[in-house]
């Protein structure tokens, strides 16, 4: 009898975190949760969204806030206020919520995060999409399938861009003339993303 | 060009579009229902100037954001080169006479209120410093003080960026640029409503809608959109001057509008891309392509905007855009895409342009030292396929300048160019005027060495100048045949001389007089007459003796 509660509780619960985003069992490097859900990340308050993505200074070593860049939250449709009309290739993709964080690595390097929840899952794979056709993306980022995230090359960078269920997230790395540097430490800031949206 | 040509004010056109009529002290005129409207009387609105310059950039920093790339540009030099291009936009000798045929005004200069609108929504793509000192340095040249000078970009949702701008201007440090960095609209009247074609008014930045403002220079940058065909240029800058709305249509009427082209003179008088650096396909986030390093102006916004997509962002940066949208930049005003003319000049130093910098074997090269470039324009290319303008060699079509090498040379001193126009020119395949050499085909001037050297229509004897290998000229009036490897005769009677041509054939003469071989060399006989030449009767008489010589030899011949 204990046995059966525990069993149907803990099938219970994994139903629970599956509905929330990547959950029990989830592959890691496909990006995608094991039951195909395709819900948002349930977390649609702009302000709410970005202290969720939100890097802290030093989150990641070396990493801090860049002081002439503001910090950035707000609805989809508040989007065109932070990138005028490029506002429209995410819109049409269902961006609900979206977060902008630019970082800097003292006078050297420079990182801007983008976290949008796009709504569904099917939303995220075609912004990924899109934007590799865009921008002719194939720089591989270690430790993830190229379905689930794939680079461009930029000047002096790259830019990364990945999906997790309904999240959709761009990481821009520059002042790395060694390419595949740059991938390996986009790789971790989007380690680091995947771990806060559970 | 017939537009080019026939660019003037029509009153008519403007007051049966229910325009306002000439007031006492200015004239409102926005863009003609019909017709054009002339923004410079002395520079034609399609006339494009651009100068493309690596070592505008002393070097390229990893990191790009708005201070490493200020500081990596060379301020002298892109100033220098700017004056090159005014030259060329007014065609004056001097940069001072340059300055002064572009910008103009109605008042004293001491009285002049200047604007210069900039693109601030992204600091990692903005208007280099050195672009804007150079016009603020014009003005102070003129004596505009340096309170009327102001730098704007009104834009309440993204025009924040501008505050990077603030450590580099002051009115009270002499060390820093005299002018005025306006927070959005604050120093320049805050907002007003204009009007725009179509009946509707917009938010506008108030000294421009209320003509305060009497220069308005826009300077732009190169970036990609979702809008605009795919490109954000000069006219889509002036969201910033009047209010957003994601209309093309809306981007195309602001800048037929009164605040833009209103004034007597008119207001907006020079359009500057600054494309040192320039992205491609976005209007936000770092650049993603090498920097193009091209400065590019005109003063009127469709022309600029149409000329660097088709220049610059096709060609050298690999940028797509919706062809039929592009196109509407300058049928939306009346013109075809026909009329635009782009003008490439060497960087003022004297340095050597190139596409891509000095590259080998690069697929489109325009400008400079291109070697192997596909397409060369402007500057001292080589080797490439096309090449235009400067100096240029080793191309396969080049124009004006020296030339060389190429397949096509036109103008200037082309050599080795296979078609080769103009100025003077070696060693292309076609030359045509100027002194062209080696081309495949030379017309006019003095070509030498192409294989098809065409004099002209002239009546009497044509020659190809100093052809060599050349057709000869289409004499009218005499069969003449001039050197090179097909010499043809004219149509008419008269006798042709021969040019001075080396080793080419005679030519045919076509009707009455004889055909003359050339001077020296040739290896046929002419076919006129069919008479045998001496050296054809001594060719046959020796070709008997040896044969006479070899019988004895080998003691076959009986005959003695």
């Amino acid at each position: 009898m204990r046995i059966r509660i525990m069993r149907t509780s803990l099938t219970f619960a994994c139903l629970l975190l599956g509905l929330g985003g990547p959950g029990c069992g989830s592959d890691t490097t496909s990006g995608h949760p094991p039951d195909g859900s395709s819900q948002t990340s349930g977390t649609l308050d702009p302000t709410a969204f970005g202290q969720k993505y939100k890097f802290a200074d030093n989150e990641m070593s070396g990493w801090t806030q860049d002081p002439t860049i503001p910090f950035w939250t707000g609805k989809g449709t508040d989007l065109e206020s932070r990138i005028d009309g490029g506002n429209m290739a995410y819109l049409s993709r269902g961006c609900l919520v979206a977060m902008y964080q630019d970082l800097v690595e003292g006078d050297q390097a420079a990182c801007e995060i983008v976290a949008m929840d796009l709504g569904t899952e099917a939303n995220a794979v075609s912004m990924v999409a899109y934007e590799q056709q865009l921008r002719s993306a194939s720089i591989a980022i270690p430790g993830y399938d190229a379905s689930a995230a794939i680079g461009a090359a930029i000047q002096g960078g790259l830019t990364a861009y990945a999906h997790f269920g309904s999240l959709y997230f761009e990481v821009q790395m520059q002042g790395y003339a060694d390419q595949s540097t740059g991938a390996s430490v986009a790789a971790q800031f989007l380690q680091k993303l995947q771990s806060k949206s559970k | 060009m017939q537009k080019q040509r026939r660019d003037f004010l029509k009153i008519a056109a403007a007051g049966a579009a229910g325009l306002a009529l000439a007031r006492a002290d200015r004239v409102f005129a926005a863009w003609p229902s019909t017709g054009s409207l002339a923004v410079n009387p002395t520079i034609s609105n399609m006339r494009v100037v651009a100068c493309v310059d690596p070592k505008m950039m002393t070097s390229i920093p990893a990191l790009l954001n708005f201070t490493t790339e200020n500081g990596a540009v060379d301020s002298a030099r892109v100033q220098a080169n700017m004056d090159a291009m005014a030259m060329s936009l007014a065609n004056e000798s001097t940069a001072d006479a340059a300055w002064k045929a572009i910008f103009r005004s109605s008042k004293d200069w001491a009285a002049t209120k200047v604007a210069i609108k900039v693109n601030t929504i992204e600091p990692k793509n903005m208007a280099r410093i050195a672009v804007i000192e150079k016009f603020c340095k014009i003005m102070a040249g003129f004596g505009v003080p340096g309170a009327n000078i102001t730098i704007y970009d009104g834009n309440t949702t993204y025009g924040a960026g501008i505050s990077n701008y603030n450590s580099y201007f002051s009115l009270t440090d002499t060390t820093k640029i005299q002018a005025v960095v306006s927070s959005y609209n604050n120093s320049m009247g805050g907002t007003a409503k204009a009007a725009i074609p179509g009946g509707t008014t917009a938010n506008c930045t108030a000294d421009i809608a209320n003509g305060v403002t009497d220069i308005l220079i826009n300077i732009a940058n190169n970036k990609g959109h979702t809008m605009m065909g795919k490109a954000t240029l000069s006219m889509k800058n002036h969201f910033g001057t009047f209010a957003p709305d994601h209309d093309n249509n809306y981007v195309f009427n602001i800048n037929k509008s009164d605040a833009i082209l209103g004034g007597t003179p008119v207001r907006q008088q020079l359009c500057f891309i600054d494309s040192i650096i320039a992205n491609k396909a976005s209007n936000t986030g770092a650049p993603d392509v090498a920097p193009p390093c091209y400065l590019i102006m005109g003063v009127f916004a469709p022309a600029v905007d149409y000329l660097t997509v088709k220049k610059v962002r096709e060609p050298v940066m690999g940028a797509t855009h919706d062809a039929a949208t592009i196109t509407s930049y300058l049928t939306t005003f009346g013109y075809a895409e026909t009329d635009p003319v782009w003008v490439v000049v060497p960087p003022a130093s004297g340095g050597t342009n190139a596409d891509g910098g000095t590259a080998t074997g690069g697929t489109s090269g325009s400008g400079g030292a291109g070697s192997g470039g596909v397409s060369g324009s402007g500057g001292a290319g080589t080797g490439g396929t096309s090449a235009s303008g400067g100096a240029r060699s080793g191309g396969t079509s080049s124009s004006g300048g020296a030339g060389s090498g190429g397949t096509s040379a036109s103008g200037g001193a082309g050599t080795g160019g296979a078609n080769a126009s103009g100025g003077a020119r070696s060693g292309g395949g076609s030359a045509s005027g100027g002194a062209g050499s080696g081309g495949a085909s030379a017309s006019g001037g003095a070509g030498s060495g192409g294989a098809n050297a065409t004099g002209g229509s002239t009546n009497g004897a044509a020659s190809g100048g100093a052809g060599a290998g050349g057709v000869g000229g289409t004499a009218t009036s005499a069969p003449s045949a001039s050197g090179g490897s097909f010499a043809t005769g004219g149509t008419s009677a008269g006798n042709g001389t021969a040019g001075s041509g080396v080793g080419g054939r005679t030519g045919t003469s076509q009707s009455t007089g004889p055909a003359t071989k050339g001077d020296s060399g040739g290896c046929d006989i002419a076919a006129s007459g069919r008479r045998t030449t001496r050296l054809g009767a001594m060719l046959a008489l020796g070709a008997v003796v040896a044969e006479k010589l070899r019988r004895l030899v080998s003691g076959s011949d009986r005959s003695s």
